[in-house]
């Protein structure tokens, strides 16, 4: 039992102590530019905004698709674009929403046609790990000493894989997908100048999963009745020829949301649907001329809204 | 609590340390903190289905008490009839009602009757199958005067819910495991350092080789109308290493923690995918079930005994309940029959017992003819899979049916490259530590002491930077 005992404890020493050191040498090297970083730099900005505002929720169409400065310019409230990524899920973002939502502001939600309702979990850890205080968005509500020492180490499993990956293959940096890349208002800006992608990314078999997402949104939108915040929703831009190959679930979808839903839905399903050329890099992701043409389509879609008559009139 | 959680993690520190070095000079007391750890590992998952267990082994307790007073051979049945309604009356209504019901009404329907009746929203409780079957040995083994009745009922409790192998198995028989709880228990370095081993590559083939795979599996088979046949295939692969990953890690990790407490189960995995033949393959694969039914079932029935017709009806019968032990759907009832399919001409022509030694025993390689039969035993073994895998048995047909059709030589849309020469790194080293009990055994009388660290280490990272998906174990829901 003592040869046990002792070449235990050193095995668990050397384990812990090459930990350390991995951790360490990650820590120095934690790249803080990451898009996903760019979460922070959002809140701040709702913080930092006293008063009404417009904040734009949803995944990364939003991010590459919106002129978050023209909507402010048009309507005259502050705006925030709070898009980060669609594979976050509904309940990550519609928590992240009742986290910093204020009474009276106008929520826009931008929902691309692939998100679910839960979201990728590895993803969501990594948002965690750039940005502690998201922890909270997709673990459980009640911070019991095992779900916060689950989300430490997910910490460590997160710099334990970047750390591996930076030695096997040294990241790249991607200027696009950069936090430097996004403006104040949380609108994506480095890729505008640039030439359209050959070939789009993100393409998928869209499967109607629209019960799960319908019961979040009604949830939502109780609490938001009760504090005082408007809400409205629309579908994300979308590609012409991902729409037609995915309309038999696209349409059910829509049928189920306009029966159930207790949101407005400011547009119709082919609303947001626009060509290959107005896209960038993937088929949510609008180049500047998609950009320019979404964001007055989304201004319309505001002003026309029965929601948001009252206020923005 | 499953093995790959913190929680489970933090559990076995407290209850080694509590183990050898609070209660290691009481026996019964040591066997009090396995009854009470075991009760703590399942009450996690769900404590309202500990009354079951308890019920279980009461009830079984006591009919191995009576059956040891009584000599009349009527009373006797009764007791054992007794034990056997009860737990099979357990598993039965958890397990099958709604299927049954279900079936009933179908089948009136079909006869243009209608019946009004509704299913229950009963939730199965973990590892009924497995202790169920593990105390039903027991009872019958009494009956049959091959083992004495226990009479402690703390012996007999820990017996019946030893949490390493409570929820998934090996499902021990009373004869091997019961008798460990009467001896005091010796710590050996040896034995809890290969427990330790096989913890590890438990761990291993669980988090890194069935979790990765699964993820893969669930894609393709829950839109397998939107993939090629090509993809389909891959997808049948794919569910052949989750569930051998799976099932057989849990096994690794149940019979490495159990060695850490001095106790010894049986094997319950033997590389059953280097097998020459179905007859081999089901020697290799859950062996402690396969063996069950052996001795519990089909040698009561007459086994290969008799005629030809007879050894046909027996073999059936035996792969059509194991089937239908995996669960109330006729997708398990279909893969058993297939199996029985597979194994009657081995049965027949006196060819099931051809292979009982280690694949390439003297060589590295198999010969052609070897690797020949490895093949297609594989092959067969993953089309039986995708019957176990479907959500219903129009599922399964409509997913062959796409293999077999022209989209079968379109390129595949989904082909992970680093999951397919992960899944070949690991057939590699199972192939190469084939004579062993499992795969990494041997590491510790090959390499030098800081090769052996570093081996530990990297599987520790590989199973930590793989870590990030956890999924439920199969063989739970069983």
């Amino acid at each position: 039992m003592k040869k046990f005992i002792i070449k235990s404890y050193l095995f668990l020493s050397l384990l812990i102590l090459l930990a350390c050191i991995l951790f360490a040498f990650e820590e120095n090297h934690k790249n803080t530019t990451e898009y996903l970083a760019s979460m922070a730099d959002k809140h701040q900005r709702i913080r930092d905004i006293d008063g009404q505002k417009i904040i734009l929720a949803g995944g990364s169409n939003l991010v590459f698709g919106i002129d978050s400065q023209q909507i402010e310019k048009e309507l005259n409230i502050h705006v925030v674009n709070l898009g980060l990524h669609a594979k976050l899920g509904l309940a990550f973002i519609l928590s992240e929403l009742r986290d910093v939502a204020s009474s009276k502001d106008i929520i826009v939600l931008s929902i691309e046609h692939l998100m679910t309702s839960q979201g990728d979990r590895e993803l969501q850890r990594m948002t965690a790990y750039y940005n502690s205080f998201a922890f909270k968005y997709y673990h459980e509500k009640n911070d019991n000493w095992s779900s916060l020492l689950k989300f430490k180490l997910d910490n460590h499993h997160i710099l334990f894989k970047k750390t591996i990956s930076n030695i096997i293959k040294k990241a790249k940096n991607d200027p696009i997908y950069t936090r430097n890349g996004i403006n104040k208002y949380g609108d994506a800006i480095s890729h505008l100048e640039l030439v359209k992608k050959d070939k789009l990314g993100s393409k998928s078999i869209i499967k109607d999963n629209s019960d799960d997402k319908i019961k979040l949104l009604n949830e939502f939108y109780l609490f938001a009745k009760r504090k005082g915040i408007k809400v409205v929703f629309s579908y994300g831009a979308y590609e012409r020829s991902e729409y037609e190959n995915n309309i038999i679930a696209l349409k059910k979808t829509h049928k189920r949301m306009e029966e159930n839903l207790n949101i407005e839905m400011i547009m119709d399903i082919d609303d947001f649907v626009y060509p290959t050329s107005y896209f960038y890099d993937s088929v949510y992701h609008l180049n500047q001329k998609g950009r320019l043409i979404h964001t007055r389509n989304m201004i319309q879609k505001l002003k026309s809204s029965s929601t948001l008559k009252e206020i923005l009139q | 609590m499953i093995f790959n959680s913190i929680d489970f993690a933090l559990f076995i520190p407290i209850v080694f340390v509590l183990y050898w070095f609070v209660f290691n000079k009481n026996l019964k007391i040591q066997n009090l903190l396995i009854v009470i750890a075991s009760y703590i590992f399942y009450g996690w998952w769900d404590w309202k289905f500990l009354s079951l267990i308890f019920f279980s082994s009461l009830v079984d307790y006591s009919v191995g008490l009576g059956l040891k007073k009584y000599q009349e051979v009527s009373k006797r049945k009764l007791l054992l009839w007794t034990s056997i309604f009860v737990n099979l009356g357990f598993l039965g209504f958890f397990k099958y009602y709604n299927f049954f019901l279900d079936n009933f009404i179908d089948a009136f329907m079909f006869f243009g009757i209608e019946i009004k009746a509704n299913s229950l929203n009963i939730i199965l409780p973990v590892g009924i199958s497995f202790y169920t079957f593990q105390t039903l040995s027991y009872t019958i083994d009494v009956y049959r005067n091959k083992l004495e009745p226990t009479k402690s009922f703390v012996a007999f409790s820990a017996f019946v819910a030893f949490f390493p192998q409570l929820v998934a198995g090996p499902i021990e028989r009373a004869t091997n495991l019961l008798p460990q709880f009467y001896k005091k228990r010796v710590f050996s370095y040896q034995k809890a350092t290969d427990g330790l081993r096989q913890i590890l590559w438990g761990l291993f083939k669980k988090v890194v080789i069935a979790d990765t795979c699964a993820e893969y599996t669930n894609t393709i088979f829950n839109s397998s109308d939107m993939f090629s046949g090509n993809t389909l295939i891959l997808g049948a692969l794919f569910f052949t290493f989750q569930i051998y990953g799976d099932f057989s890690g849990y096994s690794d990790i149940a019979i490495g923690t159990s060695r850490l407490f001095g106790f010894n189960l049986n094997r319950n995995f033997a590389y059953p995918y280097f097998s020459r033949d179905i007859a081999e393959f089901w020697r290799r694969w859950h062996i402690s079930l396969s063996t069950w039914f052996r001795d519990y079932l089909y040698i009561p029935l007459g086994g290969s005994r008799g005629g030809s017709w007879m050894k046909i009806r027996n073999t059936f019968i035996i792969f059509l309940v194991s089937g239908f032990w995996h669960g109330a759907n006729w997708t398990f009832i279909i893969w058993g029959a297939l199996n029985a399919l597979y194994f009657l001409p081995l049965l027949l022509l006196n060819k099931n017992r051809s292979n009982l030694d280690v694949v390439a025993s003297n060589s590295i390689f198999p010969s052609f003819r070897e690797l020949i039969s490895i093949l297609i035993t594989f092959g067969l073994t993953v089309f039986a899979w995708i019957f176990f895998r479907a959500d219903n048995v129009t599922h399964a047909f409509n997913y062959i049916q796409e293999v077999f059709s022209s989209s079968l030589f379109r390129y595949p849309e989904i082909f992970p490259k680093k999951v397919l020469l992960l899944i070949a790194l690991f057939i590699i080293v199972e192939w190469l530590g084939r004579k062993s009990e499992f795969a990494i055994e041997s590491i510790n009388t090959k390499f030098s002491f800081p090769v052996r660290w570093l081996s530990y280490i990297m599987l520790i990272g590989i199973i930590f930077y793989y870590s990030g998906k956890a999924q439920q174990f199969i063989y739970f829901q069983f």
